[in-house]
């Protein structure tokens, strides 16, 4: 296959943004060859942006895509827009508060990217940065792990704290250890659900909040001990969560002790050994309609509680699928090509394509044409 | 007779006796304790006790006048629809006869008007109730409301490719609310600048621009600069947003049919020089700014001419043929009439850094304004009949709108709305507060700086040194009726003084404002109340601000210390004006007078500087070893709490 | 009902884990347990290489380990977390001039801070000597030192702070909030912390590979208090009276689930927060339960007064505590007659007289002019572990943590080390008994089989 030339392209101007131009290396692509069908579709190939195609740093914290259709980046040094093909960034002298972005959430509704750093949160709005610091605002804390928007209001998971903003009052509501059932204040992600919002605190497992009675429920890993998972499919793996995803009435929630699902009636969990699971460090989990998409140290996984297909490299260096169908033995297929890096941070995926923030650039997935790769399950 | 003399007398020696005992052995005590005074010199029983704001100005009746505020033209262009927000009604006036035909209440202060393509429904802002009022132009009821940001000021109609859409600027929640019309119900709320106060669409219905009144809180050593704010109505999607420079105080927005052009007036202010060096011109002038609608590039010309100002630029209009703009001068009681095609012509031929410097440049004017209509007081808003050969000019404290054949410039007549109220000393005192005349040049008025009596969010040098290190961050007129004495220093005892004289060579560089006319003013000033702030409406408090409330008047720490009297909030900031009027060194620096807390939400940035750029950075930046109260105790849900209290004070 | 409850889903956990439709993986499929770790840095001279493996972390005794008569579904920390990312082939950072290591202090002015001076001591001294011992073509070390405030959550801007100003790696703190706030932040920033003073047993348990604790934790002393009072010493009527703060419930977790599964859970497990000196409800609840001991946790200004109003009050219990109770401050505030007897879990004897502590010891009092403690002591230890580590690795924050990380066992000035599978020292401890007017250091006692209740 062809191998395309990256032009770096370094913008003048007193705002000193960069560009990008030209596609990434791409090496062969692969044509999936499965009998049977997936229920999501099959990577066919990886497009990857590293520091030497652009990439402001090899951390990649996170990605989105806005829906204006442009792709946002948080990387270690700034937030990168992509539009028409081309990066510019987003940096500490755009008025960004601080230089490592760890989440972004869109306020679809005005276009408004909400901006998650490692020193306070800054709202982007058509080039206008608007900052909230602990010192200057109502935000709990300046390390913000995630963020959700859910109607009117902005939902802020810090170092300390759960902070809630209301869009059109500008108040400020923080829910901690001292005013809810959360047993520490460490809150890392929070995802909005139909009428509630999920919440996952490190060493409180999920909290779900219900908008309307707005009371806590809390989901506990119910043998309260790191040592173990003493019974599977009991509840929360356990209570580090590093990450919550819902979507289509499913609650995903990652650990660095495995992962679970909860349907709203029953939970399921997995750990590395046990089950398909690549790796039970999991730094992020991304739910797209039943389907969840596991970002780990060793790579990708993509599952729908069933069927799972992992994407890493071997101990070569050569990029692996690895296709798991309940009771069939494990499918490994080489890849010509393969994720950035291993140890992903971060992802975004709908039916068409997925991106990957990984430890060492950002990695682009498109999917095989087959028509065995249906599209991603639905809820009937 | 002498014994029961006596015996008076002795009764009088008795109760003077026990009073001095009491002032000697309690009396100076306590005032020392509670006033924290060394000195009690300006110290009374009275600024702690007897207080009672309903005795003040501000909580008197006053009469209410016929002052028009937004106006709106029928399609046919044979109705003008004038909001009169001091009334709670809307006019409806004849253009030709000009003479009005019915008034209709609408409860809530309606300012903004807009009108439909089919001229069916009048879109009715009201600024005290957070809502728009949809009125029946035929039976002028009220067919509709809707809930929207707060204070809303100005509303704009347009027809979009998914349906009519209606652009809402919120000036006190600073955002913008876009509505469908049918059903009329909120899209979305994208935020604004800071006051958002006018808003124009473009001729293709496909962008809405709204201007901005105050800047954008910046750190007070900051260049500040406003904004002009472009959404996609249909969408209610923030596009861009546009950049004024070192000016404020925008006012009024319109379009250039022709030119894909934005027309934004401007307070050109230099707020980071001495304000003493108005002698020197320019310390605030008045300009244009032209916004580029494809690529967002802003020039800003001036209006002004060297040494003849026309301040406080508010409302503009453009002719539907885009070859003149009009633009009020609320301060100069004149219409500046542009003319676009000379204004075009000179840009074309400037270089990038002319047109970039061209604000600066005081004798540019009269390469493209062509005339000056005189007005009577205080002109504001401005609209055009749709065939442009009519122009309405909102005469806001004359109580008329003036009407002007837009071709030959000359008076058609007025629309008499009411009597200009000129037996009304708080009127008299509004006309001296807006009139430039008073000012060297008549550079600038009162509201120049206060505008509607509030804050424009800038922090001034006053000293006299010239230097320009020595920043006050300017306070609000609102609810000062009793908070005497004035100036960050407290040396001005009553607003007399704060306003008279010296205030002329300082500041106005000009002479004093006659004896008369200033006690006009200050009776203006006294009967402003305090600035809207966002409560329940049953006046209840919500249970953050009620925890807010308890910290504030707390005694002592969560864990049962004690707070000392001087570190407690209510201490200095006592209740009813929330401040004992007394001068404390709260550890910025020196030692400052107290400022009321009556609508202090609204009033940043803090503290004598302006250094607080929130209520928070009060206790979290500019709070060494709880030099501003104890708060350190205080965990960020608390601090919180107690910031919500002081929102709705 | 309860057990045969436990018991019936012990036994759903043995199920085979095919039944969810998978294969189970083979353990050898897996390349977990021994990544490529460097070799161990050059530190003191080891008695004895591990095993290679961290079969129980803490050091848990088999009865104290929770649900220990089932076979758990899935059992974690029987090895290392490994780091996979990138980093470690980065080139080194330009221009630098300095090594710069961050040091991360309480409050000057908490219940922290004294403990804090002593800790920050040792780090100095540590620093200073190898200053001193530098090589002309070495960088010299740099102290960049942040002091925490007491808002939650400060901990996690100075972690990033440190960041910002390119620590290579950092040391604190004390507080177990502050700790945790900051190693959740060095997830982000990739940048190691040692920690040489907090005893939250739940610090090590989050599975964040940045860590390493050289300071015997909570757990350890509670499973040795347990022992100690149940076993040795046979009080089963056991109240813990403890500060109402979350590094006093997650401190006293180990020991109140200790003498639990020893078959003597506590009667109660009553609070006090920091400032209270009078303890008339506690002492009078307490009195009622009748106990045989009274476990502190907690800071010597509670702990004192809390400990001479029991006794006022009549309750003859004995006392112990964790480490905090040797303080002079303690027996100052308490009185010699009610501290007469105390014990508590401490780290090691402070009279030790080997070498290594001895010469430290006057190392110390020539630079300082006082003795230094346990918190000088480790903070002097993991300073020089991380000092090593620097000087082998280079300025690149993924070799020193690869090996730190890989650090089995270390002997410094407190004595020899072994880290366990989540990098916290668990090597032996001992109590101390306060008896006329001094402390006496015991080693901890040989530990033998028992019969509890469980069994």
């Amino acid at each position: 296959m062809k191998t395309m030339l990256n032009s770096l392209t370094l913008a003048t101007g007193i705002a000193l943004l960069f560009s990008l131009s030209g596609t990434p290396d791409v090496r062969a692509a692969e044509t999936a060859t499965n009998d049977l069908p997936l229920p999501f579709p099959l990577i066919e190939r990886f497009e990857n942006f590293h520091v030497q195609d652009g990439m402001p740093t090899h951390k990649v914290h996170c990605v989105l895509r806005a829906s204006d259709d442009k792709l946002w980046v948080g990387t270690y040094d700034g937030a990168l827009v992509r539009e028409d093909g081309k990066f510019r960034r987003i940096g500490v002298e755009d008025g960004l508060s601080h230089k490592m972005v760890l989440c972004m959430v869109e306020d679809k509704r005005t276009g408004d990217m909400w901006i998650g750093t490692m020193r306070g949160l800054n709202r982007y709005s058509a080039g206008r940065v608007t900052t909230y610091l602990q010192t200057d605002s109502g935000l709990p804390n300046n390390v913000i792990y995630g963020l959700g928007i859910v109607d009117d209001t902005l939902w802020v998971a810090t170092a300390a704290g759960l902070g809630v903003l209301n869009l059109k009052t500008g108040e400020w509501t923080i829910y901690d250890h001292t005013n809810t059932t959360m047993h520490e204040p460490w809150v890392y992600s929070v995802a909005g659900a139909n009428g509630r919002v999920f919440v996952g605190v490190w060493g409180s497992g999920i909290l779900e909040y219900d908008l309307t009675r707005k009371i806590f429920t809390e989901y506990r890993d119910p043998d309260r001990d790191f040592h173990f998972e003493l019974v599977h499919d009991a509840g929360p793996i356990n209570d580090v969560t590093s990450w919550v995803a819902w979507d289509e009435g499913i609650l995903w929630q990652s650990t660095y002790f495995g992962m679970s699902r909860y349907d709203g009636s029953r939970w399921r969990t997995w750990e590395e050994k046990k089950s398909p699971l690549v790796s039970n460090f999991i730094n992020f989990i991304w739910a797209h309609g039943r389907v969840a998409w596991v970002g780990t140290d060793r790579g990708v996984s993509v599952t729908d509680g069933d069927t799972w297909v992992t994407y890493r490299a071997n101990e070569n260096g050569e990029g692996l699928a690895e296709i798991t169908r309940p009771g069939q033995p494990v499918e490994t297929r080489t890849m010509a090509t393969k994720l950035p890096n291993d140890f992903v941070l971060g992802i975004w995926a709908d039916d068409q394509e997925a991106w990957f923030a990984t430890s060492d650039g950002l990695g682009h997935a498109n999917f095989a044409a087959s028509p065995k790769s249906a599209k991603v399950a639905t809820a009937k | 007779m002498k014994k029961r003399a006596f015996i008076l007398l002795l009764i009088l020696v008795c109760f003077a006796s026990v009073a001095l005992w009491l002032r000697q052995n309690y009396w100076i005590d306590h005032m020392r304790q509670m006033s924290g005074q060394k000195s009690l010199a300006n110290v009374s029983c009275f600024n702690c006790h007897l207080v009672s704001t309903a005795k003040l100005r501000w909580a008197q009746p006053r009469p209410h006048h016929d002052a028009p505020a937004g106006m709106a033209i029928s399609p046919d262009g044979k109705k003008i629809y004038i909001a009169l927000d001091d009334r709670d009604e809307v006019a409806e006036a004849d253009t030709t006869s000009r003479q009005v035909l019915r008034r209709v209440k609408v409860a809530g202060r309606p300012f903004g008007l807009a009108i439909d393509a089919a001229g069916k429904n009048l879109f009715v802002t009201c600024r005290n109730t957070d809502r728009l009022a949809v009125l029946d132009t035929q039976t002028l009821q009220e067919t509709g409301s809707i809930a929207v940001g707060m204070a809303p000021v100005a509303v704009a109609f347009c027809r979009t490719a998914a349906g009519d859409r209606l652009v809402v600027a919120n000036s006190m929640s600073d955002d913008i609310s876009v509505l469908s019309v049918s059903p009329l119900q909120e899209l979305g709320r994208p935020s604004a600048g800071r006051e958002p106060f006018a808003v124009a669409i473009t001729p293709d219905g496909t962008r809405a621009f709204v201007a901005n009144r105050m800047v954008r809180l910046v750190s007070v050593k900051t260049i500040p600069t406003s904004e002009v704010t472009e959404i996609d109505p249909m969408t209610a999607r923030t596009v861009r947003r546009e950049a004024l420079e070192s000016a404020h105080q925008s006012e009024g927005i319109c379009a250039v049919p022709s030119r894909s052009w934005m027309l934004t007036p401007l307070v050109k202010v230099r707020n980071l020089v001495p304000i003493t060096q108005v002698a020197n011109g320019w310390v605030m002038s008045s300009g244009l700014a032209i916004t580029d609608v494809k690529s967002g590039n802003v020039i800003q010309m001036p209006l002004d001419e060297a040494n003849n100002y026309f301040a406080d630029p508010s409302g503009v209009v453009v002719d539907s043929s885009g070859h003149r703009a009009f633009v009020a001068s609320g301060g100069g009681d004149v219409v500046t009439v542009v003319d676009l095609d000379r204004m075009a012509a000179w840009l074309d031929k400037a270089d990038p850094t002319t047109k970039q410097e061209a604000i600066y440049d005081m004798s540019l004017s009269p390469a493209y304004v062509t005339a000056r209509i005189p007005t009577q007081r205080n002109p504001h808003q401005l609209t055009l009949s749709p065939d442009g050969g009519t122009l309405f000019v909102a005469e806001r404290l004359a109580d008329s709108v003036l009407v002007v054949d837009a071709n030959n410039l000359t008076e058609k007549g007025r629309i008499i709305l009411g009597d200009g109220g000129l037996n009304d000393p708080i009127r008299r005192g509004e006309r001296v507060f807006t009139k430039a005349a008073y000012t060297f040049q008549h550079q600038f008025s009162c509201r120049s700086c206060h505008p509607d009596g509030h804050v424009d969010g800038l922090s001034y040098d006053f000293d006299t040194s010239g230097i320009g290190d020595n920043l006050l961050d300017n306070r609000s007129l609102l609810g000062v009726a009793g908070t005497e004495p004035f100036k960050w220093n407290g040396k001005n005892a009553s607003l007399e003084i704060q306003c008279g004289p010296r205030f002329a060579k300082v500041l106005m560089r000009t002479d004093p404002i006659p004896q008369k006319e200033l006690l006009d003013l200050t009776t203006f000033i006294k009967s402003q109340p305090p600035q809207r702030v966002t409560r329940n409406e049953d006046g209840t408090l919500t249970p953050s601000q009620e925890r807010g409330k308890a910290i504030f008047f707390a005694t002592k720490t969560k864990n049962g210390t004690e707070i000392p009297h001087e570190k407690r909030c209510a201490s200095c900031h006592r209740p009813p004006l929330y401040s004992v009027r007394l001068s404390f060194d709260v550890g910025t620096g020196g030692t400052f007078d107290t400022p009321h807390l009556l609508g202090v939400a609204n009033t940043a940035p803090y503290l004598h500087d302006g250094r607080a750029l929130s209520l928070e950075e009060i206790w979290t930046l500019y709070s060494t070893n709880d030099s501003h109260g104890v708060t350190s105790y205080m965990n960020k849900i608390q601090l919180n709490d107690l910031v919500e209290f002081l929102k709705t004070l | 009902m309860k057990k045969i409850f436990l018991i019936l889903t012990g036994m759903l956990a043995l199920v085979p884990a095919g039944w969810c439709g998978y294969e189970e993986k083979e353990e050898t499929s897996i390349n977990t347990n021994f990544i490529a770790e460097p070799i161990s840095p050059q530190c003191a001279p080891a008695a004895q290489a591990p095993a290679g493996d961290y079969p129980y972390y803490g050091n848990a005794p088999d009865e104290l380990l929770p649900y220990r008569n089932i076979k758990p579904f899935y059992q974690y920390w029987l090895t290392r977390l490994p780091f996979r990312g990138p980093g470690k082939d980065y080139p080194d950072p330009i221009g630098l001039k300095t090594l710069r290591i961050g040091l991360l202090s309480p409050p000057p002015y908490g219940p922290e801070s004294v403990r804090g001076e002593m800790s920050k001591k040792g780090v100095m001294l540590a620093i200073e000597e190898a200053n001193a011992a530098r090589q002309p073509s070495e960088l010299p070390f740099e102290v960049i030192e942040k002091v925490d405030s007491p808002q939650w959550g400060s901990a996690a801007n100075i972690a990033v702070e440190f960041a910002d100003t390119n620590a290579l790696a950092f040391i604190g703190t004390i507080d177990g909030d502050a700790t945790h706030v900051a190693l959740r932040a060095t997830l982000k920033t990739e940048i190691y912390m040692v920690n040489c003073s907090d005893p939250d047993p739940s610090l090590t348990e989050t599975q964040i590979p940045w860590l390493i604790r050289n300071f015997p934790d909570n757990r350890q002393q509670g499973y040795l208090l347990a022992r100690l009072i149940v076993e040795e010493r046979g009080l089963t009527k056991i109240v813990v009276f403890r500060a109402n703060s979350r590094p006093g419930r997650v401190g006293v977790r180990p020991f109140v689930d200790a003498v639990r599964r020893l078959g003597h859970p506590v009667l109660q497990e009553i609070n006090f927060k920091d400032g209270d000196r009078t303890f008339d409800t506690q002492v009078a609840v307490i009195k009622q339960a009748n106990p045989e001991a009274v476990v502190f946790w907690g800071n010597p200004a509670e702990t004192g007064p809390a400990a001479a109003q029991l006794r006022a009050a009549g309750v003859k219990a004995a006392f112990y505590g964790f480490d905090r109770l040797v303080d002079p401050d303690f027996i100052k505030l308490a009185g010699p007659a009610v501290a007469e007897g105390a014990t508590a879990a401490y780290p090691f004897d402070l009279e030790k007289t080997d070498p290594a502590w001895t010469n430290f010891v006057a190392r110390f009092e020539k630079r300082y002019g006082m003795k230094p403690d346990i918190y000088a002591g480790y903070a002097y230890d993991g300073t020089q572990m991380l000092v090593t580590a620097i000087k082998k690795a280079g300025p690149n924050r993924y070799r020193i943590r690869d090996l730190m990380a890989a650090i089995d066992e270390y002997t410094g000035v407190c004595g020899y080390m072994r880290f366990d599978g989540r990098w916290d020292n668990i090597a032996p401890i001992v109590y101390a008994q306060f008896l006329q007017g001094r402390w006496h250091f015991t080693p901890a006692p040989k530990l033998k089989p028992v019969k509890t209740a469980a069994k």
